[in-house]
This record gives structure tokens, sequence and C-alpha cells, in this order.
């Protein structure tokens, strides 16, 4: 995982993940890139940190998500569970790959999570 | 005309290793008009990719041991075979989640099912043999 928005590392693709605090109590963790087993593990790590622990409001931002596993639906389950048990929330931005969004239907995702529409990117 | 193409994978079977599926399937369609093959690609590198992470996960295979991939690509189907040395276990027995309830884990299989056309598992005499069937010509089935 890449844990900055150049993406200019060499060997395989890594995941792309920036943080932005958006209003007082919200934080939008924007990802761009395989979201897989590969990566789950240290975006896990960056959810850990004080930055993202201490927002109430999380949204993912799956919009440039190319590809997700169900590793990746993993770490959105917990980070849900661990919002809800303190008040807080998670929401999604949708992928823009179809094949990404398909792995949203399926599992039900999209019916569980608040889905908000790309468009709504960027609203503070 | 009928054309048939094979091809085969040995991975690792650790994480990083499920990154070769992609290339190695697409690799295999590059004959394929470019339509149908992103619509094959798409569903099977997803399903395989599931099905290779419950093995790493799961099968505790025996040292030094590999996962062996092998593709059929026909003019009615693509078939991939996932065959390791592992633990036998029971295809059926794995339930999918709760309907509306979230887990964290039980979604791999889950997803593969609904990616292809038929997920069919038997035990051989070397271990385990899991297909997994894409028809060709059909869509994604309404998903």
């Amino acid at each position: 995982m890449a844990d900055s928005d150049d993406g200019t590392d060499a060997g395989p693709p890594r995941l792309r993940l920036r943080v932005t605090r958006s209003a007082a109590d919200r934080t939008v963790i924007a990802l761009a890139g395989r979201f897989d087993a590969v990566e789950a593990l240290a975006v896990r790590e960056r959810l850990a940190r004080a930055d993202i622990t201490g927002a109430g409001h999380l949204v993912f931002d799956l919009a440039d998500v190319t590809f997700l596993d169900s590793a990746g639906l993993a770490v959105l389950v917990r980070t849900r569970q661990d919002r809800m048990r303190t008040g807080g929330s998670v929401s999604l931005i949708r992928p823009v790959s179809e094949d990404s969004m398909r792995v949203l239907r399926l599992t039900q995702f999209d019916q569980i999570f608040t889905m908000v529409d790309g468009r709504a990117r960027g609203t503070t | 005309m009928t054309s048939v193409t094979t091809a085969t994978l040995r991975l690792a079977p650790d994480v990083l290793s499920t990154r070769e599926i992609g290339p190695w399937l697409r690799t295999a369609m590059r004959h394929v008009d470019a339509e149908t093959a992103d619509a094959l690609l798409s569903r099977m590198e997803l399903a395989v990719h599931e099905v290779c992470m419950n093995v790493v996960d799961h099968a505790h295979l025996p040292a030094d041991s590999v996962i062996e991939l092998s593709l059929v690509l026909s003019s009615t189907d693509l078939t991939v075979w996932v065959r390791d040395r592992g633990a036998e276990f029971d295809l059926a027995a794995i339930p999918d989640p709760a309907e509306g309830v979230l887990q964290e884990r039980g979604y791999g299989i889950k997803i593969a099912r609904a990616l292809v056309s038929e997920l069919s598992y038997r035990r051989t005499r070397s271990g385990n043999e899991l297909a997994l069937r894409i028809d060709r010509g059909g869509r994604d089935g309404g998903l």
C-alpha cells in the first residue's frame, strides 16, 4: 500500500490510500487500485492510526478501486463494526468499476452500508 | 472451426502469488475478442483468486507443495481447475453468510459461486480439485 497520492513506486501495482479530514468528525479514506488480500493488512494497520481511530464517521471512497476481494470486504466489515460500537458510522462511495460494484451487490454490502454516489466526492 | 486453448500455472501457496492469476488468464485469452475476454476475465480472475485464497488460508498444504492451475478455453466455456495436495474439505458444507448480516469471514466461496456458472469439487487420489466453469455467451446473471 502506498500511503500517498503519487503512486509512482516501481514494482507491482500497489493500492493507493489517501486520508482527508473533510469535517470535524468526518474522514474520507480514498483508495485506488486493487483492494485485495495482498493489501488488506497494510490498510488495517493504517486504519489503526490515531487520525482515523479518532474520527467517528468514516467514508471509504472506493471510486477508483478496480479489484475488490473478500479480504477487502473484511476490512470494511471490521471498520464498520468498530464504529457502530462507538456511535460512529462508515459509508461507501460507489466504485466506478463494474467488477468492484458487482462484488458489493452480490454480497449485499450495497444494501447494508450507506452508499454514496461518487459525484458527491469532495463535499465538505 | 473449433479452437481450444489450454494453459497451466503453478502458484506458490501465498497471498502475493494470487497476483499472477489475472495476467495468466489474460494471456490465455489473448486471441479472444476483447469484449468476451473482458467479461470472462473479470469474473474468473476473482473467482479463482477467492478459491486460491481459501487454499492458502485453510488447506494446510504439505511443505513445498504448490497450487496447480489449469484451464481450457473452448467455444462454449472457460473452465479453470485448481488442484492442491491439502486437507480434504466439503465444499457443499461451506455456508453462505446469512442474508443481510455482516460478517468478516465467509464471503470468499460465496463470491466464487456467484461469479461462475458452476463451481464443483472432488477429492482425487492426490488431493483437492475445484473446477470453475463460466459458460461463454452468458451475461452476468443479473448481478
